[in-house]
């Protein structure tokens, strides 16, 4: 059923579903064409390249149909907690809760960009004085004015302190609007003192023991109010079983990232692997279907490898992608330009690491969120990205500049210091602001100069290496 | 230990969650630092999207001889990455200190104690000395008899008469002689973030337009101030009741909730029969800004909002403070 993977636009997707179909193509209920979600009102579809697996088509449809999701889950009975900000930890622990469906509100950054700025989420918030100084993010606070892009949550908890001032006052705002919301704290992660033993996070960071006490106190206060809003007490089986499934999902999404990235041919696009490791944070709003949906696009990956077919070619230069992007038609033309995706920090590394297992589930969770790169300091988050960009052998390092995030003012050029200080690569600084066509040739030039840098130093015979 | 005789190194800092009795108990100087403007050079440069604030204050204490050490916080991101910045100058030896945003719970509260221990260990590493219970309570009296001597006499309680009276008295101990009269005019509250002392023209404006400040509440006015020391658990608890006057007490926007700001600005603006506000905010300062028409809605009096780059305000705000005090008369 599947082919060589070609990247189609929309319109030779449509052609390709008709072909797919035929070839009897089964679907989950949520399935169907893509164009669908064009009349619904997602025009960046238009603009976008897509692979051309039927998997691929799966993990599309489970993204855009979030929504419909919410709303069924929410008829059934079940109760909606929207998770802000923590990007990762508190969905493990609702999802430990039968009846409870985690989602992040925070996800709604997205739809100014899908649609094509004509869900008028920005201008609602102009319209309460949050302008385009602040992240696209702000558009939450439009999707909560509206109530037309997910179902007001039951429950919304958010995590504050080392967190991003934009976001945090954004979502002050939402509780401004008569959204109670539960705060609960994240410490700036900091290493141990002399009198203090470290204690080693997921993903290699360390913090100490008084932080992750800290942590743990909260999040014993998130189980709490969990239990109150399911009417049911949640016990360590439930609860191990819960990271259980989490690790489950976090290990798949490991080998699919380190398949992708190791290939010496790009077997899966950039647009669905950021789209892919962003199920990792909230499961989409259905936990099991997440492991199916990168069950099966490991599968493809895997069969592609083994067939040596793949994208761009073994010459497209290997980069490291740090920043999710506003704009989505910007990974395609990274691609468009030569390069091809082979690391990312999309700011939740802490969502990829699994959560251990070797200890109390709560302290494991408090682990877990101190984990997030967000929380502690740029060069932290730097050493990390030089560790991946090793093992993955990139060859260039693009950090995308979030408009009027707080941690984009300053965090590039640590980054960049930091890398540049041990390995001479290119490094390239860009913003996205969520519809990136009238930057389009800027950003052209700037990457396509990137690329031939990268390529004029492979034919450089000293190591890259400092 | 008298505040006069006192290690000379000196810790500079810019929030008012840092308690100026702890630095002093321990025998250093504190001095909560308004910086010039933005226009010093140094670590942090001028890039789109940094706060001007941040740049002046920090590279201002880089550069400043008479500095030996920088204290920021956690209270504002820009603030809290700026330590980033800084890890090429470590001649200059720098603390960062987490202040909780969330307030309700025993456990904020508790790790705001941990964080002032965490604080002094690192004035003790400055050449500081950690205070007994007793000279930490004489310390916090001294600086209470102080605070009240300044809340005392209205000349001194806005802009930089403020904090150049505090900044004195904690160097000298002794209270500024004030012969300034006190304005008279139409009442008029000050409110937002840190204002440097080039910005501190926007007093001058105000009071040039007709007004009289009768209330300081940015983050280096009246507001910040602690709250009074609860004298029945003084002696035997002085860091527990430090830590409540100051991160109990100060109304801030950055506390997550922030409902303790706005009720204390619309009881201050009530009791002090204020009738207009200047919302003023550093451009990048995301925690003020998006609190700006919140603010409006909440007040029965007309807000202005006047943004700031840490360059000379008079010309962007002069006529527009001129306007807003015409619609007051």
């Amino acid at each position: 059923m599947n082919s060589k993977p070609e990247q189609l636009n929309l319109d030779q997707w449509e052609v390709r579903y008709k072909e797919l179909k035929k070839d009897g193509l089964h679907e989950p209920l949520y399935g169907g064409p893509l164009r669908r979600h064009v009349d619904d009102g997602d025009l960046r579809l238009l603009r976008l390249k897509f692979d051309n697996s039927s998997e691929s088509l799966r993990l599309w449809n489970f993204l855009l149909t979030e929504e419909d999701r919410l709303k069924d889950a929410k008829r059934a009975g079940k109760k909606l907690v929207g998770t802000m900000k923590d990007l990762g930890t508190v969905p493990v622990l609702t999802y430990s809760f039968e009846n409870l469906i985690a989602f992040y509100p925070d996800g709604a950054w997205w739809i100014p960009c899908v649609m094509e700025l004509n869900a008028g989420l920005l201008n609602i918030s102009d319209s309460l004085g949050i302008d385009e100084t602040f992240c696209p993010v702000r558009a939450m606070l439009g999707a909560f004015i509206n109530e037309a892009h997910f179902p007001i949550p039951d429950l919304l908890i958010c995590s504050v302190g080392a967190v991003c001032d934009d976001f945090s006052a954004i979502a002050q705002r939402v509780a401004g609007l008569g959204h109670p919301i539960m705060w609960w704290e994240i410490p700036h992660r900091r290493k141990a003192e002399i009198d203090e033993e470290p204690v080693l996070l997921p993903g290699g960071f360390t913090s100490t023991r008084l932080q992750i006490s800290l942590v743990e106190a909260e999040i014993l206060r998130i189980r709490k109010t969990l239990e109150n809003l399911s009417g049911k007490r949640l016990d360590e089986v439930e609860l191990v079983s819960g990271i259980e499934a989490a690790n489950n999902i976090r290990q798949h999404m490991a080998e699919l990232r380190h398949e992708v990235f190791s290939a010496k041919i790009c077997p899966l696009p950039a647009l669905e692997m950021l789209i892919a490791e962003m199920l990792a944070i909230h499961y989409c709003s259905d936990r099991g279907e997440t492991l199916n949906v990168i069950t099966d696009l490991l599968q493809v990956v895997k069969g592609r490898i083994a067939k040596g077919e793949g994208y761009f070619g073994e010459q497209a230069v290997r980069v490291f992608w740090v920043n999710p992007v506003a704009d989505l038609a910007v990974m395609n033309l990274l691609e468009q330009c030569g390069g091809r995706i082979c690391g990312t920090e999309y700011l939740f590394t802490h969502a990829l690491d699994l959560i251990p297992t070797d200890m109390p589930p709560i302290e494991a969770l408090a682990r877990t969120a101190l984990a997030d790169p967000m929380v502690g300091s740029a060069r932290d988050r730097a050493d990390r990205i030089m560790r991946d960009m090793v093992k993955f052998r990139c060859e260039a390092l693009i950090v995308s500049k979030i408009p009027g995030a707080s941690h984009c003012a300053t965090e590039g050029a640590i980054i960049a210091d930091v890398i540049h200080d041990q390995y001479k690569i290119p490094i390239l600084e860009i913003e996205v602001p969520p519809l990136s066509d009238s930057l389009r040739t800027s950003l052209e030039t700037r990457i396509s100069a990137l690329i031939e840098i990268a390529k004029q130093n492979r034919n450089i015979n000293s190591p890259n290496r400092a | 230990m008298e505040l006069s005789k006192r290690n000379s190194k000196r810790l500079v800092y810019s929030s008012p969650f840092i308690p100026a009795e702890w630095i002093a108990a321990h025998g250093l100087t504190p001095c909560f630092l308004r910086p010039r403007g933005s226009d010093a050079g140094g670590p942090v440069e001028d890039r789109a999207g940094v706060c001007a604030y941040m740049r002046g204050f920090i590279n201002e204490a880089v550069s400043d001889l008479e500095t030996d050490g920088i204290i920021v916080t956690t209270v504002c991101d820009q603030m809290r990455r700026s330590v980033d910045l800084l890890c090429n100058h470590l001649e200059k030896p720098l603390f960062l200190m987490h202040v909780p945003a969330t307030w309700q719970t025993p456990v904020a509260h508790q790790y705001y104690i941990s964080e002032l221990r965490r604080l002094g260990t690192f004035l003790v590493y400055m050449g500081g000395n950690e205070p007994t219970k007793a000279e930490l309570v004489s310390t916090m009296e001294a600086y209470e008899r102080g605070r009240a001597s300044i809340v005392a006499n209205p000349s001194l309680m806005h802009g930089v008469a403020f904090t150049d009276a505090l900044t004195k008295y904690f160097l000298t101990a002794r209270i500024p002689d004030t012969q300034s009269k006190v304005a008279k005019g139409i009442p008029i509250a000050v409110v937002g973030g840190h204002l440097s002392h080039i910005d501190c023209q926007i007093f001058t404006l105000i009071e040039e337009q007709g007004g009289a400040i009768v209330l300081d509440g940015t983050e280096n006015g009246e507001r910040a101030l602690p709250g009074r020391f609860d004298r029945r658990r003084l002696r035997e608890e002085p860091l527990s009741v430090l830590a409540e006057a100051y991160f109990a007490h100060i109304p801030d926007v950055f506390f997550r909730p922030n409902t303790n700001f706005f009720s204390w600005l619309k009881k201050e603006v009530r009791i002090r029969d204020v009738k207009g506000v200047v919302l003023v905010r550093y451009i990048w300062c995301d925690c003020w800004h998006a609190e700006v028409q919140r603010i409006r809605d909440w007040l029965d009096v007309p807000v202005i909002d006047i943004d700031l780059t840490g360059e000379d305000c008079t010309l962007r705000s002069s006529t527009r403070i001129q306007a807003f005090m015409e619609t007051l008369i």
